[in-house]
């Protein structure tokens, strides 16, 4: 598939290559190193502008990856102080911005950018603009072959355990970002139910305080890390209170802090459950299916799935009645982690192992 | 199948299926929606037996992305006539070219508005529409509806 080249490609043409990450938030840091140093990357941080600057003047890197907002210099400024100095002229500089992206770009190359990657950050949309920047040079050949052993999955260990679902987190694609590495997603969680357990009184401080300019900081940094960690609703939540602080519109700052602390609550619920479960297997669930009854069902949701209609939500709704408490709950969940993400082409092999485990045809029922 | 929203495909393509969401909500009332999450998808979609009336295509997809898929599109005689509206947060000029270059018939930038999208929907699948009605009535026979000359030989090459 397309997607496996693209890895295999990616792993050998910049591995080895030296990155300078700019990043003011040690939360962010964590994500981008893991996902940079798995593409064999040798990467090092500097927490803002000013020390870019600094780290730049005393060693060579083959790119820049620079965070827009940070204290004491943000991304534009350091940008614009380095392409000052003709040294640094052609060194490649990307800026990761979690700006609304309209404008955002123009801002960027307008700077002395020379390219950017939305934040949260996506693997793949990383790596095509990394591919693009760095020249594919003499480098070490070891480093890459190293690459690809380290790209290896993690042994399953109870420690790294993580539950298929979690309420408000979209556990699936918040893997996706950090390449399946699920226990460094679990610490991502724990870590920003630590930290961000009282982000809507925070805010809510500052806004009394009239300091708009740091509550919309504030809010600006938690959309970010919901984003990584695939917490929709929050990012949404935090994304509309920044809105809103921007524009100073006074009016709903406090519905939008209540509907933060309303999606907030869940989710850190959910984590701190996390340190205290073991992995317990459930009970085996062995509720009898009818095949005759569930045979048509699958072949209508088979041929959605194909044919990418929508409708094949409504069609897992009452799959799942029929399902429920049968051996084939893990199956459907992982169709419907799948269908939530409209990755159709995928949610169709479980579909295939239900009708499989009853022994029945999806293709004689299409075409009966 | 059933089909209780008109004769209208539209087929909505993003890698983020938030965008997905807001644009299902937004449009399948009116039209026969199919969703794709990857370029890959929509080519197939594209190339079935029941290919889309209109393609809402995201430009940043990861694996192929839009240029390309549209691009794809435009070069294969059975995909061709698809109008394919690109829908971006890119707005640069040159990336508006660079589209237009593909083979887009329109460009929607994020965030977008609601009524925006609505209206450039409706008049492309019109103009779809109007255009099929005209190759219809150039490709048939008049009295018969039988398909003529003109419809023979162009089949003719394609084949």
């Amino acid at each position: 598939m397309v997607e496996k080249e693209f890895y295999q490609k990616t792993g050998y043409e910049i591995a080895g290559a030296r990155v300078l990450l700019v990043e003011d938030n040690s939360f962010n840091q964590q994500v981008a190193l893991e996902i940079l140093e798995s593409a064999g990357l040798v990467v090092e941080i500097a927490n803002n502008g000013k020390e870019a600057v600094e780290t730049i003047a005393k060693a060579n890197y083959e790119v820049v990856l620079m965070d827009v907002q940070m204290p004491v210099m943000g991304g534009y400024e350091a940008t614009r102080l380095l392409r000052a100095d003709e040294k640094y002229a052609d060194l490649p500089i990307i800026a990761m911005t979690a700006h609304a992206m309209q404008g955002a770009r123009d801002e960027c190359l307008a700077a002395g950018m020379n390219d950017y990657v939305s934040k949260p950050i996506d693997q793949k949309q990383l790596f095509s603009v990394l591919i693009q920047w760095i020249k594919p040079g003499n480098r070490d050949d070891s480093v890459a072959a190293k690459v690809v052993q380290l790209k290896q999955p993690n042994t399953p260990d109870p420690e790294n355990w993580l539950p298929d679902n979690l309420p408000g987190l979209d556990i699936e694609s918040g893997l996706k970002w950090i390449n399946g590495n699920k226990q460094l997603y679990r610490q991502l969680l724990i870590n920003f139910a630590k930290s961000y357990v009282s982000i809507t009184e925070e805010i809510e401080d500052l806004i009394e305080k009239d300091d708009l300019q740091a509550a919309e900081h504030a809010a600006h940094t938690i959309k970010g890390i919901a984003g990584n960690i695939s917490a929709y609703e929050i990012q949404l939540a935090a994304q509309e209170i920044e809105t809103a602080l921007s524009k100073k519109d006074s009016r709903v700052y406090d519905k939008l802090l209540i509907v933060l602390g309303q999606v907030l609550r869940p989710v850190m619920k959910a984590i701190n459950s996390l340190g205290q479960v073991k992995e317990e297997k459930q009970p085996a669930e062995d509720k009898p299916v009818d095949p005759v009854q569930i045979g048509p069902i699958l072949a209508e949701m088979y041929q959605m799935l194909r044919k990418g209609d929508p409708d094949a939500e409504q069609c897992l709704t009452n799959l799942k009645e029929i399902i429920r408490g049968s051996m084939f709950v893990k199956d459907l969940e992982e169709i419907e982690t799948y269908v939530g993400n409209y990755d159709f082409d995928l949610a169709i092999l479980p579909l295939q192992k239900i009708a499989c485990g009853l022994n029945i045809s999806l293709k004689e029922l299409i075409y009966e | 199948m059933s089909d209780s929203n008109g004769g209208q495909t539209l087929l909505i393509a993003d890698d983020e299926p938030g965008n997905i969401k807001i644009l299902l909500e937004l449009l399948r009332s009116e039209y026969k929606i199919r969703v794709a999450n990857n370029g890959e998808k929509v080519l197939k979609i594209a190339l079935s037996e029941e290919p889309p009336d209109l393609i809402l295509l995201d430009v940043m997809m990861p694996g192929l992305d839009g240029y390309e898929v549209c691009r794809r599109l435009k070069s294969d005689p059975l995909t061709q006539k698809i109008p394919v509206i690109f829908i971006t947060g890119k707005i640069a000029e040159q990336d508006e070219i660079q589209g237009f270059e593909a083979g887009a018939v329109d460009y929607i930038t994020k965030p977008f508005s609601s009524v925006v999208v609505k209206a450039r929907v409706k008049t492309h699948i019109e103009l779809k529409q109007a255009r099929d009605y005209l190759e219809n009535r150039a490709l048939q026979d008049g009295l018969t509806g039988i398909a003529n000359r003109r419809r023979f030989n162009e089949h003719l090459e394609n084949a």
